[in-house]
């Protein structure tokens, strides 16, 4: 009678089990759906959720950033003096580029007085500390350890001193996610620096992400540097990017290598140039049925930033159209 | 009286959170920058380690609500699509603990193989997962070393959560 009673009781239990079970991969597979189809929810918790664990992982992170520190001073000791002849020849070169630089801005400055062009966006920058370089084999992200804060703002350009590393995709109050430009989901308006051909770059979660959407007739050699075509008014033109290190001429598969080694980045500059672009989500959404754009659109966005409304109508505004505008009317 | 009461009775709660807290601590190692070269590009899913474990050896200290949920702390910490580690995380759980008997009192080489077993199933339903939501297939290589990786890493993780049962929770 008690053995019927237990059996029975056991059988209520994995019947319980199976139900939960049953309940939570529905549960998990509505959370997809949710992430779909309302990105701002799932950002806001995610936000809240990494505002919290940022300052552990700022005490966590010191450690592991000492102990790298010390292998990497450790590899630098093995090449001290063939690194110092490098330094000493770079030096050279760079002196005479500095000489270049200084003569090119001054024309710069005597040229757009003279054509009356306004001067390029200011700039305000925030220095972040990565805290957390998440994903794995999934996703390429950083997190920081600064936010809304600290006056980061959604959709800044994120640099180190070698170029373009990514862009700001979620903004908590004391954190931040940045998606990397070889992540799956970014999608950068880029050209190449020389020949000023456009194109756009689209991460795949190599180290090597692609240049696609590259006009048919458009010549493109490996050794090309990549630049921001600053169309979609998400960055300003003529932020480095990358290298061109493979042109495969069969498929035409364009690859690049960043000029940002991400294994080797701490520091971060989180710019902002006050372009609104593509991310402005307080932007209405464009009136449908309105005239497409005259380019196919250039920039599409990653999840984390799905959710503002792509503005469209008005993507292929790049500073020179906007420049002619700006010019007074002729007399 | 009512204060050794309450003290034990929050050693007791203290103790519980061990083991979740052990899965979340693996969390944070993972994404934790610059450990050493490309690590980042195939960074071990350490939290599936103590969840494999507690799974065997005290499910009752990480259920399958407490795995959904710390399976959603993934989701978030890492920036996948939401919901894909819950899915995993709870899968993982009721399939270890319901075959628990058979690992219970074997060899650690028992434990580490069906840990390889586990996530020789469970990694690629993830990769198919993500791309099903992105839309495109992430690099098949990085998966491949994500989990060697992730299996290499079993026997240091392993043992430590085997320390913390030994210290914390073998007198319960």
């Amino acid at each position: 009678m008690q053995g019927g009673s237990s059996g029975r009781a056991v059988t209520v239990s994995a019947l319980f089990r199976r139900f939960k079970l049953a309940a939570l991969i529905l549960v998990a597979f509505a959370l997809m759906l949710i992430g779909k189809a309302d990105a701002v929810l799932v950002e806001r918790v995610s936000t809240t959720l990494t505002d919290a664990v940022a300052p552990m992982m700022r005490v966590l992170s010191r450690p592991a950033s000492a102990i790298s520190q010390g292998l990497e001073e450790v590899r630098e000791l093995a090449r001290l003096r063939e690194e110092n002849t490098l330094l000493r020849a770079e030096n050279a070169r760079l002196k005479h580029w500095q000489m270049v630089a200084r003569n090119l801005d001054a024309e710069n400055v005597q040229l757009r007085n003279l054509l009356n062009l306004p001067a390029p966006p200011q700039q305000s920058f925030v220095t972040a500390r990565v805290v957390g370089d998440t994903g794995g084999a999934f996703a390429h992200s950083f997190l920081v350890a600064v936010g809304r804060q600290q006056g980061v703002r959604k959709g800044s350009a994120v640099m180190t001193a070698d170029g373009l590393i990514g862009r700001v995709a979620q903004v908590g109050f004391r954190s931040a996610r940045i998606l990397l430009i070889t992540d799956i989901n970014s999608r950068l308006p880029v050209q190449v620096e020389s020949t000023r051909v456009r194109a756009l770059l689209v991460g795949d979660n190599t180290e090597e992400p692609v240049l696609s959407f590259i006009g048919n007739n458009a010549v493109i050699r490996p050794g090309d540097r990549i630049v921001t075509s600053g169309h979609g008014r998400a960055f300003p033109p003529g932020l480095p990017v990358g290298v061109v290190t493979s042109v495969d001429a069969e498929n035409g598969t364009v690859r690049m290598q960043p000029f940002v080694d991400r294994n080797r980045v701490e520091y971060v500059r989180i710019v902002d140039w006050g372009l609104d672009g593509i991310l402005d989500v307080n932007r209405p959404a464009p009136f449908i049925g309105a005239n497409p754009p005259a380019v196919p659109a250039p920039v599409s966005e990653a999840p984390a930033a799905r959710a503002s409304p792509p503005a469209v109508d008005d993507i292929p505004v790049g500073p020179a159209a906007e420049d002619i505008a700006a010019q007074p009317a002729e007399p | 009286m009512e204060n050794e009461g309450l003290a034990a009775r929050l050693e007791q709660l203290t103790r519980h959170w061990v083991p979740p807290g052990l899965v979340i601590l693996c969390m944070l190692i993972a994404v934790l920058p610059g450990i050493m070269p490309y690590w980042s590009d195939v960074a071990p899913a350490l939290a599936l380690i103590p969840l494999y474990y507690w799974s065997i050896y005290r499910p009752d200290l990480i259920g399958m609500t407490s795995a959904f949920l710390l399976g959603v702390l993934q989701d978030m910490l890492t920036g996948v699509p939401l919901g894909v580690n819950a899915l995993l995380f709870v899968l993982i759980q009721a399939v270890v603990s319901g075959q628990r008997r058979f690992f219970l009192a074997k060899p650690f080489f028992v434990a580490w193989w069906g840990f390889a077993m586990v996530i020789a199933v469970a990694l690629p339903i993830k990769y198919l997962l993500v791309a099903m939501l992105y839309g495109d297939f992430t690099p098949l290589s990085n998966l491949v070393f994500h989990m060697l990786l992730t299996a290499a890493m079993f026997p240091p993780v392993g043992w430590v959560c085997a320390r913390t049962q030994m210290a914390l929770l073998q007198d319960e």
